[in-house]
């Protein structure tokens, strides 16, 4: 079977057992695997950008922020559900990721990051100073509903697994079409990709725009999920560094990068329990570690170790073909 | 007819002349060459044709169109194609993607490629067809899907000449195609070349020095030196031409 067939049976599978978990497994963790979630979402939308089309950003905490106060805003004047919060949320993020993408145009590499780092900070401070968004005191979001029904932690687990289950489908969808390659040839050599036709201007705002929409979905469920945002969550770099953490780790440019590194960020500070200010130092060296053993993350190393595990088996069934052809094997 | 015609070309970098006043017409068919010493202005006439390089002064017309005003990706909306000197392939790609990324002129509605909808999917199903055909004819089927960055030096030349026919271009400038090569590669590429030239029906024009295979392949030439046009016309005339033989070699070797 084809490596790529193996990859969608072992989504499936994957997706499958994550619907049945809540059922199998007794003293079910659905609100830290629902918040979870929301950290994987925007690990896609980062992977996008930084692991596909090469634009380092460490400002995607912003846009996290965005879709959550999008849809807190909008909960608490008029009352609006996730479902509204999850329509408008992306769609504000994806605009302000465009306005980004257009104002980074000729920044790359370090400069970028840090652009883009302006950019988280600017955010957060319009969050802790503009009377709007309530700064430290935040925004309380009523009860959750979907289609005129309230749900808690349970539900929630359900509407994050689908919300991440579409994204994630987007982001192998756009990947493997000529728009994706397109994103990818900007990130192996801007000039090649010029001589090919693509206009770098358009497919690297493109680029900036889908990607803050994604992590702007992220966002607005964090917001559901904690029923509450406040500057004190969104008023620093922090998430960003986390998002921009989670791709390295994971793997950059891999969907399954993007599980791993999400969901890495987003537990280690909940295991950590009383030591969790540890979590930044555990991250930093799982970064530093990442970057000088296996600069293609987790799931770099993930995929190397299965290809040599199939590998050895064909030689070993090779070897054994031979030997049976040759009347020297112990099949005979 | 000409297809490709640049007039009085300037570039300056700072104060050292890159291109001064640079005359060269293509015409429509032909395989023409691009020769003259290291830092002659080969590849910054190249770049002005691609738009990477803007022109202080002249004009460049290919088909009649001025390139004056066009973005760099537009240049191949016209036609015209181009290769690297050094190899500039997606290395993390394989070499159907790279051929597949060479088509991006042909990928139509991008919101239908990225949702594959109907249309995008006929697309892409068209796309990568052809590419397989090219692939083949540059015999590059077995490495298909190997990542580029891991194929042999003469593998990855044949990919970036793929990739540069994906778009049907109608003019190919190839800059310095067989440099690093052996003659076996050498002599294979100069096959390759002349293929492109007849079977695609595409105009080419080859920077290179390596004057066997440019007296080999192409028609006529134009001789740069230090950005200026010395001359031009066929290769055998122009390597006995004297103003040509004192830019290679320097004045003390003239007439001796």
């Amino acid at each position: 079977m084809s490596e790529r067939g193996w990859q969608l049976i072992f989504t499936v599978v994957a997706f499958v057992g994550l619907a049945l978990l809540p059922a199998v497994v007794p003293g079910f963790y659905a609100s830290l695997l629902g918040f979870t979630f929301t950290y994987v979402i925007a690990a896609v939308g980062v992977n996008l950008l930084t692991g596909y089309t090469g634009l380092v950003t460490v400002g995607h905490g912003g846009f996290f922020a965005i879709g959550a106060y999008a849809t807190a805003l909008l909960a608490k004047h008029w009352g609006t559900s996730v479902m509204v919060g999850l329509i408008v949320g992306p769609a504000v993020s994806g605009a302000i990721g465009f306005a980004l993408g257009i104002i980074c145009l000729r920044l790359g590499g370090a400069f970028l990051a840090i652009a883009t780092l302006g950019f988280a900070l600017t955010v957060g401070a319009v969050l802790n100073n503009w009377p709007m968004f309530e700064g430290r005191t935040g925004i309380q979001l009523g009860q959750n509903i979907l289609f005129g029904y309230p749900f808690k932690d349970l539900g929630f687990y359900y509407v994050s697994l689908v919300v991440m289950g579409l994204i994630m489908l987007a982001s192998w969808s756009i990947v493997r079409s000529g728009v994706g390659r397109a994103f990818i040839a900007i990130r192996d050599s801007e000039r090649a990709a010029e001589a090919m036709g693509i206009n770098l201007r358009l497919y690297k705002t493109v680029a900036f725009a889908i990607s803050a929409a994604m992590t702007g979905a992220g966002g607005v469920l964090f917001a559901h999920h904690n029923r509450y945002v406040s500057a004190e969550t969104f008023g620093n770099a922090w998430l960003s560094v986390d998002f921009l953490t989670a791709v390295v780790i994971g793997g950059q440019g891999s969907l399954l990068g993007s599980v791993i590194g999400g969901g890495f960020v987003a537990l280690v500070p909940y295991y950590l329990g009383e030591l969790q200010d540890f979590a930044y130092i555990l991250n930093g060296a799982a970064l530093i570690a990442t970057l000088v053993f296996a600069p293609e993350g987790a799931a770099g190393l993930l995929g190397r170790a299965l290809r040599s595990v199939r590998r050895t088996h064909r030689t070993v069934a090779a070897v054994e073909t031979v030997a049976v052809e040759r009347g020297t094997g112990w099949n005979r | 007819m000409e297809s490709l015609s640049i007039w009085d070309v300037h570039v300056q970098f700072g104060g050292v002349k890159a291109l001064d006043g640079v005359n060269v017409g293509v015409p429509r068919g032909m395989i023409y060459g691009l020769i003259g010493p290291n830092g002659a202005g080969k590849t910054t006439l190249f770049n002005c044709v691609n738009r990477f390089q803007s022109y202080s002064a002249g004009t460049i017309h290919y088909r009649g169109r001025n390139l004056g005003s066009l973005a760099p990706h537009q240049v191949i909306g016209l036609g015209i194609a181009r290769t690297f000197q050094s190899i500039n392939l997606f290395r993390s790609r394989t070499t159907l993607d790279n051929i597949l990324i060479g088509m991006h002129t042909h990928l139509g509605n991008p919101i239908a490629a990225m949702l594959s909808l109907p249309g995008g999917r006929r697309r892409e199903a068209a796309m990568r067809a052809r590419a397989l055909r090219l692939a083949a004819m540059f015999g590059l089927e077995e490495v298909l899907e190997q990542q580029v960055v891991h194929l042999p030096f003469g593998y990855q030349k044949r990919v970036e000449l793929a990739r540069a026919l994906a778009a049907k271009p109608s003019l190919l400038l190839l800059d310095e195609p067989v440099a690093g090569c052996n003659e076996e590669e050498t002599s294979e590429l100069a096959e390759v070349i002349r293929r492109i030239n007849h079977e695609f029906q595409v105009t080419v024009v080859v920077v290179e020095h390596d004057m066997a295979l440019v007296a080999a392949i192409c028609e006529e030439v134009t001789v740069l030196h230090f950005g200026r046009t010395i001359a031009s016309g066929t290769p055998a005339a122009m390597l006995n031409h004297p103003a040509v033989v004192e830019a290679y070699l320097g004045e003390a070797n003239v007439g001796a």
